[in-house]
């Protein structure tokens, strides 16, 4: 579509009219006049009063309330320090403990689980304490949900043995094709042809108990063929927003969850998909 | 000429553009990095000593510190009791591909069949899902140069009628290849007369081989070597 000059000097009077029918507005109407300018300056102090308020929160995954906390950033002093660092040392050593006493619970029963390891990026899936696929993540992402949680709830929730809830993918668990038994062995099935039943994108989000989700998707470049399943897979699993205060205020589900994001090749995201149990658990180690 | 009226009103009118000058960027700000802004004002990402202590329960003493790491190595040393000794299989049913292990050492690597997830329906509302069950499975038996006795589903995948349990033609010999090794339940490794589909998910649940590779599973894994599916 062309535009030109006429056009535009056409839009800019419009503009220049809407402006002028505006100030005619408040010149002309003192009440309409002050709600407009009150409002004007009141609402961004509201906003940012509404920012402070939900900053002093402190999210606890376990408990799903929320206590006020008021933030304190005095203490903090470089005489602190050794102490802080014993201390954090100590709640490390004490947390490579229970995870390791986690994997030990889920090695001893028969299932197949996952270990989120945030500090060298990979994701393993173990069977019965054997590593069994390890995938080393070439980008993940951590929500910043981990950082708001005090130190003491943080260690707690970390300690979990996370159980998986509910998930949403583009891919089939399991891809099962259904053929009827022919009626006479002419019509039989002619030797085993391989179906492709596996060209679609890979992308899935795991929603673990307590507080936690995963989404995993493929590093390969989508085709964009699958534009429309793309889309129907980013409505449902959508996280909502979890910064600024639209997220804070509006979204309710899932908004104060862990989120861990994660890419990796499809041919791994759909090992790990098609392996892990409905109920599957994972453990997350820092 | 300019009425003090209307003087009044451009001046009026320039302070609520100044007005919406200044809120317009305030309230993008406010809405696009409020997290931002409280992380500044609040400094999140510095607990302070003092709320780390109050959720520390215990204060740590050089003792608790090195019971702490005993009892690290200590579960870290039964964790390790699970990698089995001897060789093991680890086979992956998606990408259709094996490892041969000997502790956490590959010795040997390569693509095989599984289960192709195919459900057969039969005429009196029978049902056969074809897939490789997952998990960690165990060798029952071994058998060289097996005769593969076929199950009911065989034949009518096939539209032929189901023959009595004993039939000679439920034998078939020479299909399973020169080796298989029982995993439980019907299901084998064995070899494959379609070796263009190794690779791929084509079986009946069953996990083939290539030749080479089923004759180094078969020589490496004894009865009771444990089998990864995943």
């Amino acid at each position: 579509m062309k535009i030109n000059q006429d056009h535009l000097v056409q839009l800019l009077y419009q503009v220049q009219a809407k402006a002028y029918g505006l100030r005619y507005q408040l010149q002309s109407n003192k009440k309409s006049r002050l709600v407009f300018f009150v409002g004007l300056f009141v609402l961004p102090v509201l906003m940012l009063f509404l920012v402070f308020a939900s900053a002093s929160y402190t999210y606890n995954p376990m408990s799903g309330s929320y206590e006020i906390i008021q933030a304190d950033t005095t203490a903090y002093k470089v005489e602190n320090d050794s102490v802080l660092k014993k201390l954090v040392a100590f709640q490390q050593l004490q947390n490579k403990l229970k995870q390791k006493q986690n994997e030990l619970e889920l090695a001893r029963q028969d299932s197949v689980y996952l270990k989120i390891n945030l500090a060298d990026s990979s994701l393993v899936l173990g069977i019965k304490g054997v590593d069994v696929h390890d995938v080393q993540l070439k980008h993940i992402r951590v929500s910043r949900n981990l950082n708001r949680m005090l130190p003491g709830i943080r260690k707690q929730w970390q300690q979990h043995i996370f159980m998986l809830d509910s998930s949403v993918a583009t891919i089939a668990k399991e891809p099962i094709i259904v053929k009827n038994a022919p009626d006479m062995p002419d019509d039989s099935m002619p030797a085993p042809i391989p179906t492709i039943h596996d060209t679609l994108p890979v992308l899935y989000t795991l929603y673990f108990h307590p507080s936690l989700i995963v989404q995993i998707e493929q590093l390969e470049a989508i085709n964009p063929v699958h534009d429309k399943l793309i889309h129907e897979y980013y409505t449902e699993a959508r996280v909502p927003i979890q910064s600024g205060v639209f997220g804070k205020l509006f979204f309710r589900k899932h908004k104060e969850a862990v989120v861990v994001h994660m890419a990796m090749p499809a041919e791994d995201a759909k090992s790990i998909y098609r392996a892990i149990p409905t109920r599957a658990k994972a453990i997350l180690k820092e | 000429m300019e009425t003090p009226h209307t003087a009044a009103s451009h001046t009026s009118f320039k302070v609520f553009l100044i007005g919406l000058a200044f809120s317009i960027p305030l309230l993008l700000v406010v809405l696009l990095q409020g997290n931002t802004l409280s992380d500044v004002v609040y400094g999140w990402k510095h607990p302070s000593a003092q709320q780390l202590t109050e959720t520390t329960e215990v204060k740590p003493t050089l003792a608790e510190q090195k019971s702490v790491l005993k009892k690290i190595e200590k579960t870290e040393a039964e964790l390790r009791l699970f990698v089995p000794q001897k060789p093991y299989l680890i086979v992956n049913t998606t990408t259709n591909t094996f490892r041969l292990m000997q502790k956490d050492q590959t010795i040997r690597s390569g693509m095989c069949s599984t289960g192709s997830y195919t459900m057969l329906k039969g005429k009196k509302e029978q049902k056969w899902v074809f897939k490789t069950p997952r998990g960690m499975l165990q060798i029952r038996n071994k058998t060289k140069d097996p005769v593969w006795k076929k199950p009911d589903w065989a034949f009518i995948e096939e539209g032929l009628p189901v023959p009595s349990p004993n039939h000679p033609s439920r034998f078939d010999y020479g299909t399973l290849g020169d080796y298989s090794l029982a995993l439980g339940d019907g299901y084998l490794i064995h070899g494959t007369l379609y070796k263009r589909f190794l690779g791929m998910s084509v079986t009946h649940g069953c996990i083939r081989m290539g030749d080479e590779d089923l004759e180094a599973t078969f020589k490496n894994l004894q009865i009771g070597s444990k089998v990864y599916i995943y």
